[in-house]
């Protein structure tokens, strides 16, 4: 469970102080796939990077499974993040290192044996359906590939949380719907807790069970995906969501065109 | 006369690699961690030191300002010191290492500063440690980058040394200077010039496949 209590943070820029989080506080329960979506530049990216502390939130608490991680360093700080696989909008994999290598490479910096790795490796390639690639380099790979392959990064130590950093954002809508129904299975079949940010409505309807809608470093408002899409409180949210709406339709009305 | 001048000329050539392979090798091994050094204490790097940074910065840039010809008059104590001597292609290798390490360094430096920052950041989520980050993520990564940058200080290492040759380090550029010009050998000037055009074209071109070879991008 993530418990985020008063969280705030701010950066400098050119002598100016941004406040780009302001006192965020949400619950994250184990096996939630928990959607935070809100338009950009709402803080969405800063909030879920401040979860592994790629930020450093300036005040307030993340509590981890009863730990307060906001002031870890060292060993306790890349262990809390081997215990929170990551994947990105452009899945920055390592660029020199094949498919194979790169699904081995959190289990190589954990030191793990060589036959374990190769086992382990082998297993997820099964698991994301990338065994014919494993030789492959990603600049051979279709963007859907690329992502599978984060996955598995992501997936290689076991990890209780996943934290997915507009994943789908760079994708087609087909590879979008499958990428999601891979982060779906994972949570069902290994009971994984998923936390997503995205500004697309389509991906929190897809598999978030719970969402949360941020704005200028506020969360509006936060629960149950189906009572927050359907019965919203505030005007901020409700204006989202019928714009969000009227883009689908727009889209699919251009598709009828041509 | 003919065998005279070819002895003459391979024995030039042998010191000439003697001096580039060593001072190569020696350039690497100070260059490399201070190049390290500056990519990890800059600003927004995974040990930001502004302080050291900066030290560093100000160290390389006066080394590099220097003209070589003048550090190598400056160094012929410390050559002295090290290897006994001051003259010779052995004394050479000692300021032509102290003049291509600062350029090691920024060869390194601009090398790691291409690698995408997004990928350290995807190492740094899955829990690597700064050491895992440089040596297995930001060094594979610059792999093809760092050949070029090797090729290009070789070639750079190999004009120095022709100038160090003409103060009493021997190597090819002494004996075009001494035959060459001085004595007006122009058959020896000509062909000293195409073993260095022929160096510089095997060099550039081994270089430029091994760093094809490992881009995968």
């Amino acid at each position: 469970m993530i418990l985020i209590r008063g969280l705030y943070k701010s950066f400098e820029n050119e002598g100016k102080e941004m406040e780009v989080l302001k006192d965020v506080n949400l619950v994250i329960e184990d096996g939630d796939i928990f959607g935070i979506i809100g338009p950009s530049g709402a803080g969405k990216s800063t909030l879920i990077r401040c979860l592994n502390l790629l930020e450093k939130p300036n005040k307030g608490e993340i509590i981890v499974d009863g730990v307060n991680i906001t002031s870890l360093n060292g060993k306790k700080l890349r262990d809390l993040r081997k215990n929170m696989g990551m994947i990105f909008q452009h899945f920055n994999l390592l660029q020199n290192s094949t498919v194979y290598k790169n699904i081995a490479f959190p289990l190589e910096i954990s030191g793990y044996s060589k036959d374990f790795i190769d086992k382990r490796v082998m297993e997820l390639l099964e698991l994301v359906d990338l065994k014919d690639k494993k030789d492959a380099y990603p600049s051979m790979l279709s963007g859907g590939q690329k992502q599978r392959v984060a996955i598995a990064r992501a997936l290689a130590l076991n990890p209780k949380y996943i934290l997915s950093d507009e994943a789908t954002s760079a994708l087609d809508p087909l590879t979008t719907r499958s990428i999601l129904g891979l982060l779906k299975s994972l949570n069902k079949k290994y009971g994984l807790t998923i936390i997503l940010i995205t500004h697309e409505m389509e991906v929190v309807k897809e598999i978030c069970n719970k969402v949360a809608f941020i704005n200028d470093g506020r969360i509006i408002e936060w629960g149950n995906t189906y009572d927050l899409l359907n019965f919203p409180k505030s005007a901020e949210v409700k204006q989202f969501i019928k714009e969000s709406s009227l883009r689908i339709d727009k889209e699919g009305l251009l598709k009828n065109v041509s | 006369m003919l065998a005279e001048s070819l002895s003459l000329i391979f024995s030039a050539l042998l010191e000439t690699l003697y001096m580039v392979l060593f001072s190569t090798l020696f350039a690497i091994i100070f260059g490399f961690p201070m190049g390290i050094v500056l990519v990890l204490t800059q600003k927004g790097g995974l040990l930001e030191n502004l302080h050291l940074n900066k030290a560093l910065n100000s160290i390389i840039n006066t080394a590099r300002s220097i003209p070589f010809i003048i550090l190598i008059i400056i160094l012929f104590p410390l050559s002295r010191i090290i290897v006994g001597t001051s003259i010779g292609s052995t004394a050479a290798i000692v300021p032509l290492s102290i003049a291509a390490s600062p350029f090691v360094a920024r060869i390194i430096e601009t090398s790691l500063n291409e690698v995408d920052k997004r990928i350290i950041e995807a190492a740094v989520s899955l829990g690597a440690n700064t050491p895992q980050i440089v040596f297995k993520v930001m060094l594979k990564e610059a792999l093809p980058s760092l050949i070029s940058g090797l090729t290009l200080t070789i070639i750079n290492i190999l004009g120095y040394s022709a100038m160090a040759g003409a103060i009493g380090g021997g190597g090819l550029g002494d004996l075009a200077i001494r035959y060459g010009y001085q004595r007006f050998r122009t058959d020896i000037l000509i062909v000293t010039v195409i073993i260095l055009i022929l160096f510089v074209e095997v060099v550039q071109r081994a270089g430029n496949r091994w760093s094809r070879r490992f881009d995968k991008r």
